[in-house]
């Protein structure tokens, strides 16, 4: 500051100002930005409702994708607390690639029977059958299109019960077929239909590698492990039989509620009392991973209609205030008369434009929380609604607010004091 | 005699263009503390220019301004902003009243980018507006009022932050005669309470409210004689420019109204 400007103030103070209150008068612009704001409510309105539907949008997919997660998680919990799975531990081997470090013994079920908190177990894995053909009809026709085999699951035990599953016709095959090696099958429903066969009343045959395989059940749906729907379960005896190879991977469990932290401390001991630790007990994997994909691309949908319609909103806030920039050319003289500086005059705009976005924001996301709050009624839902997604969304319309506002504030501080009395007055 | 509360010295303004306009051609005026003046001029003549310059509105092309003795051309827009709110205060013709809110609003407004703290705005905007009659109206929008009352009510705002100088570009332009007289009349109330007043008008009873009455034309002031009978804070230059033209100066002579001038002159 040169002297100058010192003596202007000086002289300015001593003539009409009390000693005190040489300060911006930001609580003053803050006062006047909101009564611009609410002298034209008619205005407001229509401003508001952009940046209205826009957060409402973000918050509602936000608050429903946190709700519906909800829900999934307690029903996947219900699961995880009365299902159970054994796997040998890996480790990586030579190759680089992980291997189990322990296989199932062979008693495994005669092991686990008794544990206290095992309802029902069964042992299961995958058998490699190679490129042999899985059909319902003994010839090999070299003109039928080649289809992809289901994949065959060999299994010993209840794993019915183990699974939860549910049969739609006929019957599981039990411990005698196991025993004495019978070569039976259950088919998943998928497994069934893609193979054509519809009923088990008559004993229908699949041909397994040349060997066939008497279809006594078609399972209908399972809690856990759905990928048995799209399967061949045959019993691990038989499968031993014909694929030498074919070992379990892994033990379902179906456990009491309430005692998986004793059932995971002993089933291993169970399995291995030497080695416990080649075992880990967890909870089955999440059914519904493929449903979770989908769901969140519609949540991506949502999040893009959301943001669009937001940009849409700011792009009215900044129309409506530039058309207010023009309409209060008057306005904005008389103020620099009076003693505004151009900083004071933008920041009288922006501040308009910020409460403007800031309401649309308020609004919005009650909006977004009441829609979440009714559908979950509607649907018997927990809402779960994270307080500072919902806050954050309320600042969002603030945000959009400052920036649609910026550019016509400016463009209000470049306006010449003359030009802007004269427009007005002409 | 204290120094001038305005003073323009060789104030030349042009605007640019395919051809430059020259508005001010060199204009040296000075006023006293409680002048009382009134610029005439032609449409174009260069009279709001001139008004706009002494409001701080516009800056100059050439030439100083003076403040209360200060030099302006060197301040930058903050500095113009203060001395603005803090010494000047504007009447329009166009009144600039905002009509969403009230006639107290509307005066309080003059506090808003000043230093006056702030449980002393509303006693002074009320005292403003009891002193142009209306204290009763404090509510109204100013969409309600009359044109006179709509401008008096733009005077008390204009005056009630005290300023040093009051600047009136046409007040009376858009009122009818018996307002225009009332408006007048606080003026020269105002004047008599001590206000340094330059009033813009193409109106010749309102020029002869003023003590002195300046003719601006061609860029330039022309004093009439009765001007030259009180120099006090007539520079001597203003008359230089323009030398051939006499017969503007005895109409001039003609019109100015000395009885008021002698009767509230101070």
């Amino acid at each position: 500051m040169s002297r100058r400007d010192r003596t202007v103030s000086r002289s300015t103070r001593h003539h009409t100002r009390p000693p005190h209150g040489q300060g911006l008068g930001a609580r003053s612009v803050i006062t006047e930005a909101l009564d611009g704001v609410g002298a034209r409510p008619g205005r407001l309105v229509v401003t508001v409702l952009g940046t209205v539907t826009g957060i409402a949008a973000l918050v509602l997919t936000i608050g429903l994708g946190q709700t519906a997660g909800g829900q999934l998680a307690s029903h996947f919990d219900a699961i995880s607390s009365t299902h159970a799975e054994a796997t040998a531990a890996v480790a990586a081997g030579a190759d680089g690639a992980e291997h189990p470090t322990a296989e199932i013994p062979r008693d495994a079920l005669a092991r686990l029977d008794g544990l206290a908190g095992v309802e029902a177990a069964a042992v299961l894995g995958e058998v490699d059958i190679g490129t042999d053909p899985i059909t319902a009809v003994p010839i090999h026709d070299p003109s039928m299109p080649e289809t992809l085999a289901p994949p065959v699951v060999a299994a010993e035990g209840d794993l019915l019960g183990a699974v939860s599953g549910r049969l739609a016709r006929g019957r599981f095959f039990d411990a005698g077929h196991s025993a004495r090696g019978d070569r039976v099958a259950v088919l998943g429903r998928d497994a069934a239909a893609s193979l054509g066969v519809g009923d088990v009343a008559s004993r229908p045959s699949i041909f397994l590698g040349g060997h066939a395989y008497a279809v006594i059940g078609i399972l209908d749906a399972v809690d856990i492990q759905p990928n048995l729907l799209g399967s061949v379960i045959v019993p691990l005896a038989a499968a031993r039989r014909d694929y030498p190879g074919a070992t379990a991977a892994r033990v379902e469990l179906k456990i009491a509620v309430g005692s998986a932290s004793v059932v995971a401390h002993q089933v291993p001991i169970a399995l291995a009392p030497n080695s416990p630790d080649d075992f880990d007990v967890a909870a089955p994997a999440e059914p519904t991973q493929f449903e979770g994909a989908v769901r969140s691309d519609i949540d991506l949908v949502f999040v893009a209609i959301g943001i669009i319609t937001l940009l849409a909103g700011g792009l009215g806030i900044a129309s409506v205030t530039m058309l207010g920039v023009s309409q209060r050319r008057g306005e904005i003289g008389l103020r620099r008369a009076l003693g505004a500086t151009r900083g004071q005059i933008a920041a009288q705009f922006v501040l308009e434009s910020v409460v403007v976005g800031l309401l649309g924001g308020v609004i919005g996301a009650a909006l977004g929380v009441f829609v979440v709050v009714t559908i979950s009624l509607v649907q018997g839902w927990t809402p779960v609604l994270d307080l500072g997604m919902t806050l954050g969304g309320a600042a969002a319309g603030g945000v959009v607010g400052l920036l649609a506002g910026g550019y016509p504030a400016i463009r209000a501080a470049l306006i010449e004091p003359v030009e802007a009395l004269r427009a007005a007055s002409g | 005699m204290s120094a001038a509360v305005a003073e323009l010295r060789h104030v030349v303004r042009e605007f640019g263009g395919a051809t430059t306009v020259r508005a001010l051609a060199g204009v040296d005026l000075a006023l006293a503390p409680g002048d009382f003046c009134a610029i005439v001029g032609a449409s174009g003549a260069g009279k709001s220019t001139l008004l706009n310059v002494m409001g701080l509105l516009d800056r100059l092309t050439a030439g100083e301004y003076f403040v209360d003795g200060v030099a302006t051309s060197g301040l930058n827009d903050r500095q113009r902003s203060a001395v603005r709110g803090s010494t000047i205060g504007f009447v329009f013709q166009s009144f600039h009243l905002l009509a969403t809110r009230s006639v107290l609003d509307n005066v309080l407004m003059a506090f808003t980018y000043g230093g006056v703290p702030r449980s002393e705005r509303r006693p002074r905007a009320v005292e403003a507006l009891d002193r142009v009659g209306l204290g009763a109206r404090l509510a109204f929008s100013p969409a309600t009022l009359s044109g006179g009352e709509r401008q008096r009510v733009a005077i008390a705002r204009a005056v009630c932050a005290g300023p040093r100088l009051l600047l009136a570009d046409e007040p009376t332009g858009n009122l009818d005669r018996s307002n225009s007289e009332s408006v007048m009349e606080l003026f020269a109330e105002l004047n008599a309470d001590g206000l340094t007043i330059a009033i813009i008008t193409h109106d010749d009873e309102v020029a002869g409210r003023a003590h002195r009455r300046l003719q601006l034309r061609d860029g330039t002031l022309h004093s009439s004689a009765a001007e030259a009978a009180a120099p006090a804070f007539q520079p001597s230059s203003a008359r230089g420019p323009a030398p051939s033209d006499g017969t503007h100066a005895s109409l001039a002579d003609v019109n100015q109204v000395t009885g008021i001038r002698g009767g509230t002159r101070r």
